[in-house]
């Protein structure tokens, strides 16, 4: 059933032109820390760089906004799915595997991106040899990425309405921008501004569990939902 | 037609909209209220240099602005859409001129937009004067704020006559609230999906915020209405950039809908 479910999820998104635009946006996102970093080039302060490289205020705005768009675009199963698998948790499955797709049409090519303009620049020996710690957080911000888009879709599956789903959990994300303005750990935006390799590691085990947590009640909100 | 689109607008998704904007204003004034409660109005501060767009210290007034796109196209802007889609507009056109009827979406839009922000701006000034007293803002008393002529369109007016200011300013944000709603208008007739399209003037702004960290004017004068719409803005402003984006903004979306009248709709 995976497979097939995998399948038809392929040939449903590559209709979907709009796709493409979202994904130019994340590559500029991707490019935008260019002329930053070109006047960056002589110093070797990792903290500087980092925050050059992870702009909150471009992420907030601009990769995690878009991608919040993306994830509601598009419904991920259609009412016929029900009477042909007999199961609910067919639907499950088609959603999460929707998401996990079309995140990473968004976030492959922001991540190429911010990789290519970091070698351009001249610290891609920098980073790939001595600070490879840095790659992680790419992987983090798809994570981030994930948990807004299961938050989203939770909430669309009780109240059924899109813009609502999309109000609250922009309200999340812009929360979680708040308090990193201010100062204090967020759990969202940490990998802008890191303190420790431990602090990640730890809070990327936080977001995993919220994650399947998150996976096991749209299961029950799936099951017992009125179609 | 105006009895037919005054029944046909969702009341409760003007609530919505609404709502946003009050709750973010009200989250502003808390905010810039809980000082002054606690320790007393020791720096004069007046409901000029403290209201929701001219606020530097603050985190809401970035949302809001972002959001004004959003917050304009939810009330009126995709019901020639959802009526395209589901056929009623064909059975219009039977009864009315269609050149009436796209000007009468229009036109609905506009004011839905209008109205929105217009509301949600005025409730935050008015209602700091309930709290702060009705002083002038001085040059020299408030030099900290940076109200100065590179980032502030006709900063002598501000000093003289403040409220006048104020509600010029309130006034331009509400007209591009409506400009916003009618591109979103325009822009649902070429995209196929309903929820893109109530969103495709939002996704505009983004691409212009983004554009603008690339290809900057002379000056650094920003040309994002996120920026230059604010009383007192983050980046450098000019009234020749504001008066020029808001005439090829309008224009560009007032010839979409007339083109996409001629294509879309009567084909």
């Amino acid at each position: 059933m995976f497979g097939k479910i995998l399948k038809q999820q392929i040939t449903l998104i590559s209709y979907r032109n709009s796709v493409i635009l979202f994904s130019i946006i994340a590559i500029i996102v991707g490019v935008s820390p260019f002329q930053d970093l070109e006047i960056l080039k002589s110093s070797e302060d990792l903290s500087t760089l980092l925050s050059k490289i992870f702009n909150s205020f471009i992420l907030c705005f601009g990769l995690i906004f878009i991608s919040l768009i993306v994830s509601l675009n598009t419904n991920g199963y259609r009412s016929n799915d029900l009477l042909l698998t007999k199961t609910r948790i067919g639907i499950t499955t088609s959603i999460i595997i929707r998401i996990t797709l079309i995140q990473l049409i968004v976030w492959v090519p922001w991540a190429i991106a911010s990789l290519a303009t970091i070698t351009l620049t001249g610290f891609g020996f920098f980073i790939i040899f001595t600070k490879f710690q840095i790659l992680i957080l790419y992987l983090y911000a798809f994570f981030v990425i994930i948990l807004l888009s299961l938050i989203e879709l939770n909430i669309l599956m009780i109240t059924n309405s899109k813009i609502l789903a999309l109000i609250i959990a922009m309200a999340i994300n812009f929360f979680e921008y708040y308090l990193l303005k201010v100062n204090i750990d967020s759990l969202l935006y940490y990998f802008t501004t890191p303190k420790s390799l431990l602090g990640i590691l730890i809070r990327f085990m936080i977001i995993l569990v919220l994650i399947i947590l998150l996976i096991f009640s749209l299961n029950k909100t799936i099951l017992k939902k009125d179609f | 037609m105006i009895n037919y689109l005054k029944f046909r607008i969702i009341k409760r998704s003007i609530i919505i909209s609404l709502a946003i904007g009050s709750l973010l204003s009200a989250i502003q004034i808390l905010q810039s209220l809980i000082p002054i409660i606690k320790y007393g109005n020791i720096f004069l501060e007046s409901p000029y240099i403290k209201w929701l767009s001219i606020d530097p210290f603050n985190f809401v007034p970035i949302v809001f602005f972002m959001l004004i796109p959003l917050m304009a196209s939810i009330p009126s802007a995709n019901i020639l859409k959802e009526d395209l889609d589901s056929g009623l507009l064909l059975h219009l056109k039977n009864k009315v001129n269609l050149n009436k009827i796209v000007l009468g979406y229009g036109l609905t839009a506009f004011s839905g937009g209008f109205l929105t922000i217009f509301i949600t701006l005025i409730t935050n000034f008015l209602s700091y004067f309930l709290f702060l007293p009705n002083i002038k803002p001085d040059f020299l008393i408030n030099e900290n704020l940076l109200i100065i002529q590179e980032n502030t369109l006709f900063v002598g007016l501000f000093y003289q006559h403040p409220f006048v200011h104020g509600i010029l300013s309130i006034l331009l944000t509400s007209i591009w609230g409506g400009i916003f709603a009618v591109m979103t208008c325009a822009l649902s007739l070429w995209i196929k999906e309903k929820f893109l399209a109530l969103l495709s003037s939002t996704v505009f702004q983004i691409i212009i915020l983004l554009l603008n960290m690339f290809f900057k004017l002379p000056n650094l004068a920003s040309y994002v209405p996120a920026d230059f719409l604010r009383e007192t803005s983050p980046s450098a402003t000019d009234i020749k950039i504001v008066i020029g984006i808001t005439i090829l903004i309008s224009v560009i979306s007032i010839l979409l809908l007339t083109i996409g009248r001629n294509k879309k709709i009567v084909w």
